[in-house]
């Protein structure tokens, strides 16, 4: 009986020590809109970037990461999107704007699961679509002269609608 | 006798359950235009009178148009650098009550010519997700995702095309996208594309053309679509002839039952 309370006296107090680490270690990142947002040590671990810097600077204090490139809007998407385990109907829900928005920052802080899923995402865009939907989607400007463009199309004909009656 | 009918129906007379049901429609075509209003000043525009073309203030009320019970409402929006330069180009958002649904449409306001951007509103599937949003009721079993779904379509399709048309038309520089993306993550994209998009998506400019020509891009294309091993050269041409081969088939399978009896000629004749 006394063994195990002392067990589960260890087992308490690990814990509150573990507790008490992680309420040391918070990181703070400040975006472009000048919003400090404070996100526990393991959201970072996904961001290369930041965990790199953490690991040169190496303080047990929190640490303050400036993101002069990263919205508070696109900042607060993506802590949504991992909490999700990114599921995919989260980002079903993103609009274009925000789907490159994310890619880039993803691209920043080097994640490599959320770049994967948004560089999916922008390929599925472009499935199944005319140039012409792509060039206005992707605000895309054609710079090819018309003959250019025909002969273009013609090279690639195979692309388009079914296969040549010959 | 006649009372007796318009008693049994509902327990108010019928004109004022009519009254109360046309109010409420013009409660929820406003109230999806406010979202929608929301949605483009988000992008960057201010809305201006129709007549002045000067800015409107936002607290201004969002209803001008003549009749208080009319279907049809329309908006105009500018960006503040087109008022800057003084020039006069405008878009101009319709929202219009078509049975169950808001039908929202803009185009460039001095050029009929211009392409029409609109997406269709279910009042139905919107309305009241909306009015719980309003009302901060989170728990309500909804987690806001018709929100979400009715705020991405209004983006993607109306006011983020309005933003680039007038853009253009104001000589502005245009709006981010994914153009601008750096070369490396247009390079990520695009290996996610399949080989025929990736081919369509060559003719769009030089720099995708240039970009699609990659043959490690294609070599990797090649292996995806047709497993085929190959030992090297010009993978677009490889794919081509391939999905050109495929397609041929897939043509006369179609046919097949067509041309069974040519086919049948035809093998009489090899033999």
């Amino acid at each position: 009986m006394g063994e195990r309370g002392e067990e589960w006296e260890a087992v308490m107090l690990r814990k509150a020590e573990e507790e008490e680490s992680k309420a040391v270690k918070k990181v703070k990142l400040v975006t472009s809109d000048g919003v400090t947002m404070e996100v526990e040590i393991s959201t970072v671990k996904e961001m290369e970037t930041i965990q790199a810097f953490m690991n040169a600077t190496d303080t047990d204090n929190s640490i303050i990461f400036p993101l002069p490139k990263v919205s508070s809007h696109i900042l607060s998407r993506i802590m949504e999107l991992m909490s999700g385990e990114y599921d995919q109907e989260l980002v079903k829900r993103l609009s274009h704007e925000e789907l490159k928005e994310i890619c880039m920052v993803a691209n920043y802080l080097n994640m490599k699961t959320l770049l994967h899923l948004t560089a999916s995402a922008i390929a599925n865009l472009i499935q199944n679509k005319s140039v012409e939907f792509v060039r206005h989607f992707f605000n895309i400007i054609n710079d090819f002269t018309p003959e250019e463009e025909v002969q273009l199309r013609k090279t690639h004909e195979w692309a388009f609608e079914g296969v040549d009656e010959d | 006798m006649v009372d007796r009918s318009v008693v049994s129906t509902n327990s108010k007379p019928f004109f004022v359950r009519r009254l109360l049901k046309e109010a409420l429609d013009l409660n929820d075509l406003k109230l999806l235009m406010l979202t929608v209003h929301r949605v483009v000043v988000e992008y960057g525009f201010v809305r201006i009178d129709k007549d002045s073309g000067t800015a409107v203030s936002c607290f201004h009320p969002l209803d001008d148009s003549p009749s208080p019970f009319s279907s049809m409402m329309s908006l105009r929006y500018t960006l503040p650098q087109i008022l800057v330069d003084g020039g006069s180009h405008s878009v101009n958002l319709k929202f219009q009550t078509l049975g169950h649904f808001v039908n929202v449409c803009g185009r460039l306001s001095d050029d009929t010519g211009s392409s029409l951007h609109h997406v269709f509103l279910d009042k139905r599937k919107y309305v009241r997700p909306l009015e719980l949003m309003l009302a901060n009721c989170e728990s309500k079993g909804s987690d806001g995702k018709e929100v979400f779904e009715m705020l991405k379509m209004v983006k993607d399709r109306v006011a983020l095309p309005l933003l680039i048309d007038l853009c253009e038309k104001g000589g502005l520089d245009l709006p981010p996208c994914f153009m601008k993306l750096p070369m490396e993550l247009k390079g990520l994209i695009l290996e996610r594309v399949p080989g025929v998009d990736l081919a369509k998506v060559a003719c769009t400019c030089s720099e995708l053309r240039f970009l699609c020509s990659d043959n490690e891009l294609w070599k990797k294309k090649h292996l995806e679509e047709f497993e085929g091993e190959s030992k090297g050269g010009d993978f677009k041409d490889l794919f081509a002839t391939k999905i050109k081969r495929k397609k041929q088939l897939e043509w006369f399978q179609q046919h097949s039952l067509r041309f069974k009896h040519v086919l049948s000629d035809y093998k009489i004749v090899r033999l």
